[in-house]
């Protein structure tokens, strides 16, 4: 994996925005509606060649493929995994996060999440049977438009992004009817789940991508009350459901080398308070049991952009890169370049400057108009300039 | 005015959440619907004491009455002074931040967007028991409450004179004094009557995005120095003690990308009457600029009104955070002389609330927690 050895590199969450036509067809095909496999194919390739050379022209290092055209995490991926029907009254967008917060902004979480679109990828997963991965066409049809993409780009390196075998099982706390009577512990789901999702790893390493595993739930799943019970997890409750899904997801990422693996951490990307999000502090060192060289964390959102102060009492291990967001999903605003650089000039001040790549707080693509996304992605290339200019006369 | 003496006060910009019932007649009332102007007026009186009685609650220390019954912080003045008329059917007010991205689409403006005010005859007051209105209904709500200082904020001559489409006065400098003089009357009744004034000039910051994009730096700070000299005009026998001047990029969650830099028009901005200048310094337009007092020095005796929460977007400012941007301005312009503001207001206009009103009162209390944070550290 490059590092910022001469200047502050930078990148980018992995998902950039889709054409409105793309974006439809993937509704539809989560709708089971039928669609022109030929044509779309040809759409999601040629958008892919487009946002790699976007990427290009705004500055960004290290690219990704933008996951145009893919439907949902792990969408028809898993054989013995996948959604269930609704239950009467149940509503999708709020079955996979009924968050704590909601009760103290109710009127505004009932107005955010009903202008919320509402697909079949928000349906609740369930175990039918024996998991095991069922995604090497989809993947490899990836790789092969990204590597086409790249073909006729310059950039330093490129990524694809993995949810996290916890990603797919939302909600914290033990959950019986989610892997019964298939798998006889939470531990044996997890770590079945964990091996049928290496396979998806391997490929994207193996045709010499980065891969970036996205792990929001380690720290975003601390909202959420026990499915069960209802009742929130106590902090020790919690680190050790978490630490569970570390596990699980170390035992996914076994033989794949560390220096190929990214991993990016978020605490959910809606638009809302955020005030129960769980402080860095109580979850880093669960976040850094996790076999990959970069760590990425959310840094310039208002909730967690004080967070640079905990590597003032925790040390990024040795050969580590830290990844801070410097650029946020959160507002439209474009950060001002200098405020870029302010960001990342702390960060190399705490962790030295070669282990500091600029990132943004989470995937900007859906999250942001289109022209915002790339005014942002030049923003920061500009600010990473201005910090390398700082951190490499002294 | 009352500075950080002994720990950071906070403050915010004027205007904040209007009760639902209330923003149903306001927009009636703008629209020139039928209302019940008793059942309004006694509606705002009630808002006022709530808005107060909230602000302390959230640990506000310099508190407002809200701009509860005022439609927008600087359209108010249609309402109560002669010569301007509202207008359909204008062109819409081009923003060269948004330009550049023709396909962002920005929130609804709302029906009454394209409506704009115009001068078509001679500036003066067609009501002045507007103010007084204002007056009384505050003085009400802050009866039993004791907030450190309280204010009411008042638009600048500038802002006016650039909102206000001119067509009845010879050229814009004509217009703009004639608008400082009679504003000067609303500015002395607050001041008489006790309160803090604040002005409220986006005109000097936005006017660089909007109304003035198309003028050169040199141009444009010929212009709002002229802005400056008439506000002066219209302050003149009012101690700078009482004022606080609040300068402003615009509320909108645009990319802001063209905002004009604080650096480039500071030293215009230092020369306004005010005791307290107050600038954006919390989203990530303006987040650095506190970096802009180590070079330049504030004025003896003023104090420095610093964004420490923003108001475009419904993520909450960690306190942590918010104490983070006060060390930084009270590390280079001395702790006594920062307060902590918000970027803006939380109701700018009664069109549409920003930012849900539920998370503008939260947003308030992380303040005062970051300011509570602040202290510790500054003082030990």
């Amino acid at each position: 994996m490059k590092r910022s050895t001469e200047r502050i590199l930078t990148t980018h969450a992995g998902r950039l925005p889709s054409p409105p036509d793309v974006t439809e067809t993937v509704r539809a095909i989560q709708r089971g509606e039928s669609y022109d496999r030929e044509a779309f194919g040809r759409r999601v390739r040629a958008m892919t060649a487009e946002v790699v050379r976007q990427q290009g022209e705004t500055g960004v290092d290290i690219v990704s493929d933008g996951e145009i055209g893919r439907i949902g995490p792990f969408w028809g991926r898993l054989a013995g995994y996948g959604p269930r029907a609704l239950k009467p009254g149940e509503d999708p967008r709020q079955a996979g996060t009924p968050r704590g917060e909601w009760k103290f902004f109710p009127k505004f979480y009932e107005e955010y999440w009903a202008a919320q679109p509402m697909g079949a990828a928000n349906l609740p997963l369930v175990c039918t049977g024996p998991i095991s991965y069922a995604g090497q066409d989809a993947i490899q049809a990836e790789i092969a438009n990204f590597k086409a993409a790249l073909a006729v780009a310059r950039v330093e390196e490129a990524f694809m992004c993995v949810v996290s075998p916890g990603w797919l099982v939302p909600g914290f706390g033990h959950r019986d009817e989610d892997f019964q009577p298939h798998y006889p512990s939470e531990e044996a789901f997890f770590f079945a789940l964990a091996e049928a999702m290496r396979e998806e790893y391997k490929a994207v390493v193996d045709a010499g991508f980065i891969l970036q595993i996205d792990n929001p739930r380690v720290v975003s799943g601390w909202d959420v009350p026990d499915p069960r019970t209802h009742r929130h997890l106590t902090l020790e409750e919690y680190r050790q459901a978490a630490t569970l899904r570390v596990d699980a997801l170390n035992h996914a990422l076994e033989g794949i080398p560390e220096e190929r693996v990214r991993h990016h951490v978020c605490w959910g990307s809606w638009k809302g308070p955020h005030t129960v999000d769980i402080p860095l502090k109580d979850a880093i060192d669960i976040i850094l049991r996790v076999k990959a060289q970069a760590h990425f964390l959310e840094a310039s959102n208002v909730r967690h952009e004080h967070e640079w102060k905990v590597w003032q009492g925790v040390r990024l291990p040795e050969g580590k890169i830290l990844i801070p967001g410097v650029v946020a999903h959160a507002t439209n605003l474009v950060e001002h370049p200098e405020l870029v650089a302010d960001r990342l000039v702390r960060y190399a001040d705490l962790v030295g400057r070669e282990n500091v790549i600029a990132g943004t707080d989470c995937g900007l693509g859906g999250r942001l108009h289109p022209e915002i996304v790339w005014a942002k992605f030049q923003a920061m290339a500009e600010g990473a300039r201005l910090a390398s200019a700082q951190l490499w006369r002294r | 005015m009352k500075r950080s003496t002994e720990r950071i006060l906070t403050t915010h910009a004027g205007s904040l959440a209007r009760p639902p019932d209330l923003l149903e007649m306001l927009r009636a009332k703008t629209s020139d619907q039928p209302y019940d102007p008793a059942a309004f007026a006694e509606r705002v009186r009630t808002a006022v004491a709530e808005v107060v009685r909230q602000q302390i609650d959230a640990g506000v220390d310099v508190v407002s009455d809200g701009e509860e019954g005022k439609p927008g912080f600087a359209n108010y003045v249609k309402d109560r002074l002669t010569g301007i008329v509202a207008r359909e059917g204008m062109r819409p007010r081009i923003f060269s931040d948004r330009a550049e991205f023709p396909d962002f689409q920005p929130p609804a403006t709302g029906a009454i967007g394209l409506r704009r005010l115009v001068c078509t005859g001679p500036i003066g007051w067609k009501d002045k028991g507007a103010v007084q209105a204002d007056i009384e209904n505050f003085r009400a709500a802050l009866q039993g409450v004791q907030p450190t200082e309280a204010f009411i904020p008042a638009v600048s001559p500038g802002t006016l004179a650039q909102n206000v489409v001119n067509e009845h006065y010879k050229d814009e400098e004509a217009f703009l004094y004639a608008v400082a003089e009679v504003m000067r009357e609303e500015y002395q009744a607050i001041v008489q009557a006790g309160f803090l004034l604040q002005i409220d000039s986006p005109d000097l910051a936005m006017g660089k995005n909007v109304q003035l994009a198309d003028k050169t730096m040199e141009e444009f700070r010929k212009i709002i120095a002229l802005r400056v000299e008439a506000l002066n005009h219209a302050l003149a026998g009012i101690p700078p003690e009482h004022v606080r001047h609040h300068i402003c990029w615009g509320n909108g969650e645009g990319p802001h990308h063209k905002d004009v830099e604080l650096k480039d028009i500071i030293d215009i901005l230092l020369q306004a009457r005010a005791g307290a200048i107050y600038v954006e310094g919390a989203n990530p337009r303006h987040g650095h600029e506190w970096k802009v007092f180590r070079h330049v020095k504030l004025p003896d005796g003023m104090v420095l009104i610093a964004g420490v929460i923003d108001t475009k977007t419904n993520f909450i400012e960690h306190p942590e955070l918010v104490a983070d941007r006060i060390l930084n301005y009270a590390s280079v312009v001395g702790r006594e002389n920062v307060i902590a503001g918000t970027d803006c207001g939380f109701g700018t206009s009664a069109d549409r609330d920003r930012v849900a009103p539920s998370i503008s009162w939260a947003k308030l209390r992380a303040m005062a927690e970051g300011a509570r944070l602040a202290s510790q550290q500054l003082w030990g």
